[in-house]
């Protein structure tokens, strides 16, 4: 096996830090000939900022590097790509507009002066063929799937003939079919002798295309294992360093109050198409309402008619017995409606203002932190504070900006600032999409405590596993309208795929 | 081997400090160059920037005329900077303020012998309602049409200059037929504090920095046009409304520009005319650039360009250059400001090679 | 970084103790200052007052010559004119009517030194006003354009409305209609002094009209060069800019200010200069036409020196009437002429002009 081959990659005592806080401690890594080593670990970890160091986009305060043998010293970022060291970033560095072809050749080196489309279509054709890539090369780049965009940096990667490969959190993005077929390329790459470094924090997915796995917690090497040497439970204690119990404490559910009521809604998509379709629920107070459903169903532009920030074409809000259909984002937030958005990093704040800004968002407008005309900041600040303590936000100072929160902190902001907005209604939209164990763990218990002191619920979620385990009553959504809601229970995730796909509630009553 | 390599590294993010120092040296460069076009006129750089220096803030004309130029440009780069504040490219401050002039020219003809102390504060009034008018042009534009503002303003700019010119040379011009109103009345004209030509703009245009500063800082309308600055999907997120926030700050920084065009022409020109303007909607954009949009940073630069706008229409007349010195100056300096971004994203080290 | 500074500090000790033993003593000589609303450049009107400049270094008793360059008008130019004065000059020329009320402020502030100012009309006891009576070159000029139009119609860049471009076009006008009856001249307002690009698009545009002569009140050489490329004749203005359009130029009318400024820095020096408002004819040598194009014919060449000649001895004046405006009113009777007050507030176009001056007054 891989074991045998010489070494492709070596990196010895590595450590860097920002802002005094260790991102790498000593670690170690390599890499060898026609293996995928896969760097596993929770958000922040530090595996990004080893492979930035690999690639010479920073330089290590302590630690050695050798490529094939030979130490690397970098100059400049770039230099990593030259000697053969690619790597795939989690923001794809593709040029919109421009053809798949154009996007590869874009930068190679060699024939600055003449642009030989043709021969250069063929040559990489052959790349595509080796590694069973199926990607149209005058294809628009904008108007591909996320998944085929990632397929042409790999390939482009492939034909700058690197040797070694580094894909950051590649299948964050992917549906399972899509995450099948990257399995499948990677490991023929690494069949024809080049080595892959697979970063990510799926444990799943990591224990099926890896021959090897470093794991990295806190910014320290845990150990590097071989897959079949150990069960998922040890992995995920070397990952988090405590076992997760992934049950949650339910109290029973309160009276029959109706927090939300929602009649015959109407509402478009970005496009102009009709996204909801005549869509009537409820949602009771101290529950939870799951809406399981394949992306794209509508869901999105649902939690968007519900907290203002869509605009309703037909049909009725009301919020504890008050039309709300014609609210702005403004008053339902007065209201007593909170949202947790799908994409945290645009919406749920404002990445370059400051982190005590993004808490105060929802309290600035108060009369309590006013002194007369002015606001005032040194109470929104201590407010801001008190929210870091308690949902203990790792972060490197409120006055810097938010954008340089990790993933998993910054969906605690976001979820702090709303628990303690106290409001009535919590809409919440892939709430632990993209975050690692531990921060997924503090998501849920989050959510459940909500319910648990008396809020109404909207969970909007893709992981079954994550409506099975919070849900009163699940709902699945299919082409703008509920197939079905239901107790949760009643069915199981077998049936629940089936409604997901469009069939109606009898039809699998039937089977 | 070579005894030193040097490397280039990404940056996490700067602070307030290396910025600060960013600026710095980025000045330094434009200088440098600056020295070099001069020394290749034949002159030596060193006595040319010490005649700078000698003739604006080594003298006390100097020292006035200098305040006198920064007054306009205050307002300017504070116009500029609130729009950026809110991520909007006010590319029209220059328009802005003719048209804020023009308003309270209009308001002098009628209506030009109230008081002086419930004139002033009327004129200023029209002032900053001529500016917002003209700043809600591309407002509507982009709010409504989705039309670029850079765009918009920069071409706004010329129809300003033809508007108040169509009026200069013509129904408003004086008895003696040039192209310029008749002189504006003692009522009409601000206050002197008594230092050369030092009018009271400079004292409006420091307490405007003030308000400046806590609006931006301190109140609900600061809050909302930050984020919305930062990010319009999460301001909207936060139940702002984007679109009267992004107006509000359009009215707001052409008002303020409109206010740089009253105090010019009543308290410097005392009249209507093409020229009231030397660019200084164009180099406020620079002023608001070096400072960041800071508004107490924007007071300092806007007094630093007008020693060096000054100071090399001196080395004209004390060292013979021309008077292209002073735009090469101004774009070196910008130049290098755009150039040095560079390094706010990287960082070059030089280390011992082995 | 700290060594740096400090290096350039020492220089700049350095370079103030050297520069301050340079400051020699004054003599007699006469330092002379210009202020100029553009830059120098090749061609123009700045640049005819900067030939006149040239010329006064080389009299004896011109110690030195200075300028500051693209000032604007109005408030602004108080410094620079200030400044000037405070570096020692004995006179200081400015040279745009925007110039009238700053050059008047300060000569109240230095009474001891002479302040000439060009094109407008204000004087004070240290302050004298002068221009020239071009209104008798563009009359000249308006003869060689109406004899090589074929079609009788010329086109005029104009610059900005005032009574001293009216006048201008009003008198080039008349000139080519003394040939050509019929001729009209049509023209297009730049509302610039010196815009390039805009100069030669409202050239391109008379000559897409049908004007087969191309003539200019604005400072560029646009409209030269739009002539050269279509092929039709041209005038340049304020000075030769036959080299920006060797076939097609014809002539230009053109100020030979050393002829004025010669003689008034004459005068200061002798301490004979007395304030005055001048306003200097064809016969003193300031206005004339440049070289001819060899396609003008001598008649035409004959002609101009005649009219010329009766302008100098006052047989003739470019104003005669009787002259009819743009509506078709007599303004001036036959056997009368336009008197000079008249002139210098001109606000009405003579018969023959295509397009209109914004409206003034109430």
């Amino acid at each position: 096996m891989a074991q045998d081959h010489p070494n492709l990659i070596q990196m010895k005592g590595i450590t860097k830090s920002f802002y005094g806080t260790k991102a790498n401690d000593n670690i170690d890594f390599d890499l060898k000939q026609g293996e995928i080593h896969a760097l596993l670990g929770e958000n922040g970890t530090g595996k990004t900022t080893l492979m930035n160091i690999l690639t010479g986009v920073y330089f290590p305060e302590l630690g050695k590097m050798h490529f094939k043998g030979k130490e690397i010293s970098y100059k400049f970022p770039g230099e990593a790509l030259k000697i053969g060291i690619g790597m795939v970033h989690q923001r794809f560095s593709l040029i919109g507009n421009l053809t798949v072809l154009e996007n590869i050749i874009l930068g190679l080196s060699s024939n600055k002066f003449h642009l030989n489309l043709t021969e250069r279509k063929k040559l990489i054709t052959e790349y595509a063929e080796k590694y069973n890539f199926s990607v149209d090369l005058d294809a628009i780049v904008d108007k591909l799937p996320i998944g085929v965009k990632q397929k042409v940096e790999i390939l482009k990667m492939l034909v700058r003939e690197v040797d070694v490969l580094i894909v950051d959190e590649p299948t964050t993005v992917l549906t399972k079919q899509e995450t099948d077929n990257l399995i499948d390329i990677l490991k023929k790459i690494a069949s024809t002798g080049k080595g892959v470094i697979f970063i990510s924090h799926k444990m799943k997915v990591v224990r099926r295309v890896a021959d090897r796995i470093t794991v990295l917690r806190k910014g320290k090497n845990v150990g590097t294992v071989q897959p079949e040497e150990v069960s998922s439970h040890e992995l995920a204690k070397m990952m988090v360093g405590r076992i997760i119990e992934s049950s949650f404490e339910k109290t029973s559910r309160d009276s029959q109050k109706k927090t939300l009521q929602v009649e015959n809604l109407h509402v478009h998509s970005d496009k102009g198409l009709l996204a909801v379709d005549s869509l009537s629920f409820e949602v009771f107070k101290g529950e939870i309402l799951g809406i399981a459903g394949v992306s794209g169903n509508g869901q999105t532009e649902l939690a968007e008619a519900l907290t203002g920030n869509r605009k309703v074409r037909d049909g009725k809000i009301w919020f504890k017995d008050r039309v709300i259909t014609n609210h702005s984002a403004m008053e339902r937030i007065d209201d007593g409606i909170s949202y947790i958005p799908a994409d945290r990093v645009n919406v749920g704040v404002a990445g370059q203002r400051s982190i005590w800004e993004n808490l105060g968002l929802k309290i600035y407008r108060k009369a309590e932190y006013r002194k007369g005309f002015l606001l005032n900041n040194k109470k929104i600040k201590s407010y801001a504070e008190k929210i870091i303590k308690k949902y203990d936000i790792l972060q490197p100072g409120i006055n810097f900006p938010s954008l340089l929160l990790s993933g998993g902190n910054l969906q605690k902001l976001i979820i702090g600032r709303e628990i303690e907005a106290e409001s009535e209604l919590y809409v919440s939209v892939y709430p632990t999409r993209g975050l690692d164990v531990g921060a997924t763990d503090f998501v849920r218990n989050s959510i459940m405590g909500l319910r648990n002191s008396g809020k109404a619920i909207i969970l909007i979620s893709g992981d079954l596993d994550e409506i099975f385990s919070l849900s009163d009553r699940i709902a699945v959504m299919f082409e703008g309208d509920f197939v079905s809601v239901f107790e949760n229970g009643k069915y199981d995730v077998a049936q629940i795929g089936l409604m997901m796909s469009g069939n109606p509630e009898e039809e699998i009553l039937k089977n | 081997m070579f005894k030193y390599k040097i490397q280039i590294e990404q940056r996490e993010r700067v602070s307030n400090r290396q910025e600060a120092l960013i600026t710095f040296y980025a000045i330094v460069a434009a200088l440098t160059l600056t020295g070099i076009f001069i020394a290749l006129n034949g002159v030596n750089p060193f006595i040319a920037f010490w005649q700078i220096v000698r003739t604006t803030i080594g003298s006390s004309y100097g020292l006035s005329e200098t305040i006198v130029k920064s007054i306009p440009l205050i307002f300017t780069g504070l116009a500029v900077a609130v729009a950026l504040n809110s991520k909007l490219w006010n590319i029209g401050a220059e328009g802005q303020l003719y048209f804020g002039a023009l308003f309270a020219t209009w308001f002098i003809l009628k209506c030009p012998a109230l008081p002086r102390t419930i004139q002033i504060p009327v004129l200023l009034l029209f002032g900053f309602l001529g500016g917002a008018f003209w700043a809600m042009i591309p407002a509507v534009l982009k709010l409504k049409f989705k039309m670029n503002e850079v765009i918009s303003t920069l071409l706004l700019n010329y129809v300003a200059i033809n508007i108040v010119d169509y009026f200069v040379f013509g129904s408003w011009k004086g008895k003696d037929n040039f192209p310029y109103t008749e002189q504006f009345s003692m009522n009409n004209r601000l206050w002197q504090l008594g230092f050369g030509r030092v009018h009271a703009g400079l004292i409006i245009a420091l307490l405007l920095v003030v308000v400046i500063y806590f609006l931006m800082k301190y109140t609900k309308w600061g809050y909302k046009v930050k984020i919305t600055g930062s990010s319009l999907k999460a301001a909207k997120y936060a139940g702002i409304n984007i679109n009267k926030t992004m107006f509000t700050v359009f009215l707001l920084s052409g008002g303020i520009a409109g206010l740089a065009g009253v105090t010019e022409i009543t308290g410097m020109q005392f009249k209507l005319h093409h020229a009231i303007s030397s660019q200084y909607g164009y180099t406020g954009i620079i002023v608001a650039w070096l400072a960041r949009s800071n508004p107490i940073i924007i007071v300092g630069f806007a007094f630093f360009i007008s020693v060096l706008l000054i100071g090399a229409e001196m080395l004209q007349i004390t060292m013979g250059l021309p008077a292209a010195v002073g735009t090469i100056m101004q774009s070196l300096i910008l130049f290098s400001i755009l150039g040095s971004e560079l390094f706010k994203n990287y960082k070059i080290k030089i280390r011992k090679g082995e | 970084m700290k060594k740096f500074l400090w290096i350039i500090i020492a220089l700049l000790v350095v370079a103030m103790i050297v520069g301050c033993g340079q400051q020699g003593a004054k003599g007699k000589k006469l330092n002379i200052a210009f202020v100029y609303v553009g830059p120098i450049g090749d061609a123009g009107w700045t640049y005819a007052h900067n030939d006149g400049r040239l010329a006064m270094e080389e009299l004896d008793f011109v110690e030195k010559t200075v300028y500051v360059e693209s000032v604007p008008e109005g408030a602004e130019a108080v410094r620079p004119i200030t400044q000037l004065a405070e570096a020692g000059n004995d006179i200081i020329f400015t040279t745009s009517f925007g110039f009238m009320d700053p050059t008047l402020e300060v000569a109240e502030k230095y009474p001891d030194k002479v302040f000439m100012h060009c094109s407008g009309y204000k004087t004070s006891e240290n302050m004298g006003a002068y221009f020239g009576r071009m209104y008798q070159a563009k009359y000249l000029a308006g003869i060689v354009a109406g004899s090589m139009s074929k079609v009788g119609k010329i086109g005029y860049v104009a610059p900005h409305p005032i009574p001293e471009v009216i006048r201008l076009i009003s008198a080039f006008t008349l000139g080519a209609q003394s040939v050509n009856p019929d001729a009209v001249v049509h023209i297009v307002w730049t509302n610039s002094w010196f815009d390039p690009a805009k100069e030669m698009d409202a050239a391109n545009s008379m000559i897409e009209l049908g004007c087969d002569v191309i003539t200019q009140g604005a400072d560029s050489a646009g409209p030269q060069q739009a002539a050269e490329k279509h092929g039709v004749w041209s005038l340049g203005y304020d000075s030769d800019m036959a080299k920006f359009a060797p076939k097609v130029h014809l002539t230009a009318p053109i100020w030979h200010w050393s002829v004025f400024y010669n003689k008034i820095a004459e005068q200061v020096y002798k301490g004979t200069w007395e304030s005055a408002d001048d306003w200097w004819g064809i016969e003193t040598g300031l206005i004339g036409l440049s070289p001819y194009n060899d396609a003008v014919p001598q008649d035409v060449r004959d002609l101009v020196e005649t009219t010329k000649q009766e302008i100098i001895d006052k047989e003739f004046h470019c104003f005669n009437g009787p002259i009819y405006d743009q509506e078709g009113t007599l303004k001036v009777n036959e056997d009368e002429h336009l008197t000079d007050e008249q002139m210098l507030s001109m606000d009405w176009f003579v018969k023959g002009v295509i397009g209109s001056i914004p409206k003034s007054g109430e």
